[in-house]
């Protein structure tokens, strides 16, 4: 953890330092402080975690959760709390409790479902992230998160993949590509004074070639110069979930990257935690960006649908016949991230069979995979496999043989919760079946070329 | 016991001014970190006032989280709100028309607030996922209700105080010239109960009224790829 400039393991006067950062994350956050003060226990949010449908542990109700940090802070903040605690004796942090939030701040993946049904919008994700931070500035923080975050700093991005392996795996997807199509379809890294700078997930490269295959393709064809950059080679923050400190320094690695590489734009590739923090935090945390186009930054989706608008893509949706698609709204880009339409108007265009789930489940109501703010460790599947069943469960209602989403967390999650829930879906990016369905300029597809 | 009753209501008019002063304040001053509104969040000003209003006025969230909650929770406030309404006549002199128009209403809201505060008791006890989270406060405030409600239902129907005298220690109260009263123990209780339940306000969760205008998930436009830099993130991470 010392990249990170956090301590290693449980500091000495662990009590008075997760005060102080408790008294300094409420100084600066007015959000913090009116979630600690207008809960009011009317149970709203109770049965819309996906964490307690699937485990029925209440604390993972979500006032539950909250109300793990609301303790601490009745014992300090308020006059009845204060009072109370010099009766009960002791610190107002204890073992105890730090052990509950321990367990329990790391069974909430911040996916901000709960806040959209409470009266107040209180944001049980903010809660989280203010309870992650104060145990990480005294040392408790599951590896998981903190060797991630160490590896953007020393590589570039959250796999550990170095510059050198980048740039072959870029070479081993043009060449895919070039076999495929026989078109020579680039993708760039490190190339200075294009249009566009791509900040992808890094597991794209590796875990989800046919999404990067699918920004290639779609730059391809619009005639968008581009590249990927070794130095922000990862567009998932998981500082967004850790701390601000984190957030702020992953996320300018990308500002710094676009200014080094003189692009144009910054465009997010298919990314939950990327979009999310990108989009809410690049211009307020490491702007000015007036050295780039608006939007700053633009999510691919984004500029995919402007280029289908405008008749740049050419789309044969039969080449997408045998997907029968239902889509899977990533919290960090729908709910947290704004972006509701643009996905299902990219994913109608390329494909002709398209189901929704349950309304109630979907768009801003979409549950989570299950994964996402840094619970994808392999020790708690059993975790994840329960929190995955809501979504599950409204998959199977539709029918698809395709579980489409535009988040790298949960290609890689919902597979898993796919099998163990015993649905034969495969799961897929969006601009994969855009890819799917293109037809390059110069392209001639299989069947065309026997009928010569 | 007037004597008793004039400090009450000045103390607990204090403590609620002063109280829901200090709590907003410290809302107020607090900087926004981020922004943060739940989707969908509304590009335009008065888009953020449609959404506030129909959080508000409609609770609309709260419709969308539980519908049965939802009923219970309008129910109880708009009928709240024309019992406080309806009281308006004790406070003014000469009492307007649209005070006199609401007496009736005001009267059945009085039976719908206690059976709605009984409900949302009964349910903070059976309904096991609130019983979980309840604390000692919230059973307590729930009970204050319905002694407020109970005192003055019962007042109405089978105790009436004498209104004149009444209207007379409050109007003295108003003009800092406090009248002698006796009334009945009823009136005394259901007053005492009233000037607790407004000291007590700014130091509980009944602050939330401030919370649906304050909360940042639902007051702020959906602007952040146009926003400037905030000092608030302006330290050194190298």
């Amino acid at each position: 953890m010392t990249t990170l400039g956090l301590p290693t393991e449980r500091v000495e006067d662990w009590q008075d330092k997760a005060l102080a950062t408790f008294d300094r994350l409420l100084a600066k956050n007015r959000a913090l402080k009116v979630f600690m003060d207008s809960c009011v226990r009317c149970g709203a949010c109770t049965d819309k975690c996906h964490y307690y449908l699937g485990t029925g542990d209440p604390n993972n109700m979500p006032v539950a959760r909250a109300e793990l940090l609301r303790e601490l802070y009745r014992r300090v903040y308020t006059p009845a709390g204060r009072l109370a605690q010099r009766l009960r004796g002791g610190p107002p942090l204890d073992e105890g409790m730090l052990e509950q939030w321990n367990i329990y701040f790391w069974q909430c993946s911040q996916c901000r479902r709960c806040s959209v049904y409470c009266p107040y919008g209180i944001d049980t994700a903010e809660i989280t992230w203010a309870a992650r931070e104060i145990m990480a500035s005294i040392g408790v923080a599951p590896k998981y998160t903190t060797e991630v975050i160490a590896k953007v700093y020393t590589v570039g991005n959250n796999l550990g993949i170095p510059p050198a392996a980048w740039k072959d795996s870029a070479e081993f997807l043009e060449d895919e590509m070039y076999e495929e199509t026989g078109v020579k379809v680039e993708l760039p890294v490190d190339r200075e004074g294009v249009d566009v700078l791509l900040i992808p997930p890094s597991a794209d490269m590796f875990a989800n070639p046919d999404t990067a295959i699918g920004y290639a393709k779609i730059f391809h064809a619009a005639g968008i110069s581009w590249t990927t950059s070794t130095y922000a080679s990862e567009g998932g923050n998981f500082g967004l979930f850790l701390d601000h400190r984190d957030l702020k320094k992953v996320n300018k690695r990308m500002v710094d990257a676009a200014r080094q590489l003189n692009v144009r734009k910054m465009v997010m590739g298919e990314c939950g935690h990327a979009w999310r923090a990108a989009q809410a935090f690049t211009c307020t945390v490491s702007g000015p960006l007036d050295f780039l186009e608006a939007p700053r930054p633009q999510h691919i989706l984004e500029l995919t649908l402007e280029l289908i608008r405008k008749g740049a893509l050419d789309l044969v949706k039969s080449r997408n016949d045998d997907i029968v698609a239902t889509y899977h709204d990533p919290c960090n880009v729908a709910r947290a991230g704004g972006l509701v339409n643009e996905p299902r108007e990219v994913l109608k265009a390329v494909v002709n069979n398209f189901i929704e789930m349950p309304r109630d489940c979907i768009r801003e109501y979409t549950f989570c995979c299950g994964g996402g703010g840094g619970m994808l460790a392999d020790e708690i599947m059993e975790l994840r496999m329960a929190g995955g069943k809501p979504r599950a469960d409204a998959v199977r209602i539709t029918g698809a043989n395709t579980l489409v989403t535009p988040c790298a967390i949960c290609k890689a999650q919902l597979p898993h919760v796919m099998k163990h829930w015993e649905l034969p879906v495969e799961v897929s990016g969006v601009v994969d079946l855009v890819a799917r369905a293109m037809r390059l300029p110069g392209q001639k597809f299989a069947e065309e070329k026997s009928d010569e | 016991m007037g004597i008793v009753l004039a400090i009450a209501c000045y103390v607990s008019a204090l403590a609620f001014g002063l109280g829901m002063c200090f709590r907003l304040w410290r809302w107020v001053r607090k900087p926004v970190l981020y922004n943060m509104p739940t989707t969908p969040g509304p590009r335009t000003i008065p888009g953020v006032v449609g959404r506030l209003v129909a959080e508000i006025v409609l609770f609309r969230s709260l419709f969308r989280g539980r519908k049965d909650l939802w009923a219970l929770s309008w129910c109880f406030h708009v009928a709240f709100l024309l019992i406080v309404l309806r009281h308006s006549r004790y406070f003014l002199y000469p009492v307007p028309d649209w005070s006199m128009a609401i007496q009736t209403a005001g009267y059945y809201a009085a039976y719908v607030l206690a059976a709605c505060a009984l409900y949302l008791l009964m349910r903070r006890f059976y309904d096991n996922q609130t019983a979980y989270v309840s604390l000692n406060a919230d059973y307590l405030i729930l009970l204050l209700f319905l002694g407020i409600a109970g005192t003055g239902l019962t007042m109405r129907y089978y105790a009436a105080a004498d209104l004149v005298y009444i209207k007379n220690f409050v109007l003295g109260l108003l003009a800092f010239q406090p009248q002698p009263l006796s009334a009945s123990w009823l009136f005394d209780v259901h007053l005492l109960l009233v000037a607790a339940l407004v000291a007590y306000f700014p130091f509980s969760k009944l602050v939330h009224v401030g919370a649906a205008v304050f909360s940042p998930s639902r007051n702020q436009r959906n602007i952040a790829r146009e926003l400037p830099p905030s000092k608030l993130w302006d330290f050194p991470v190298n």
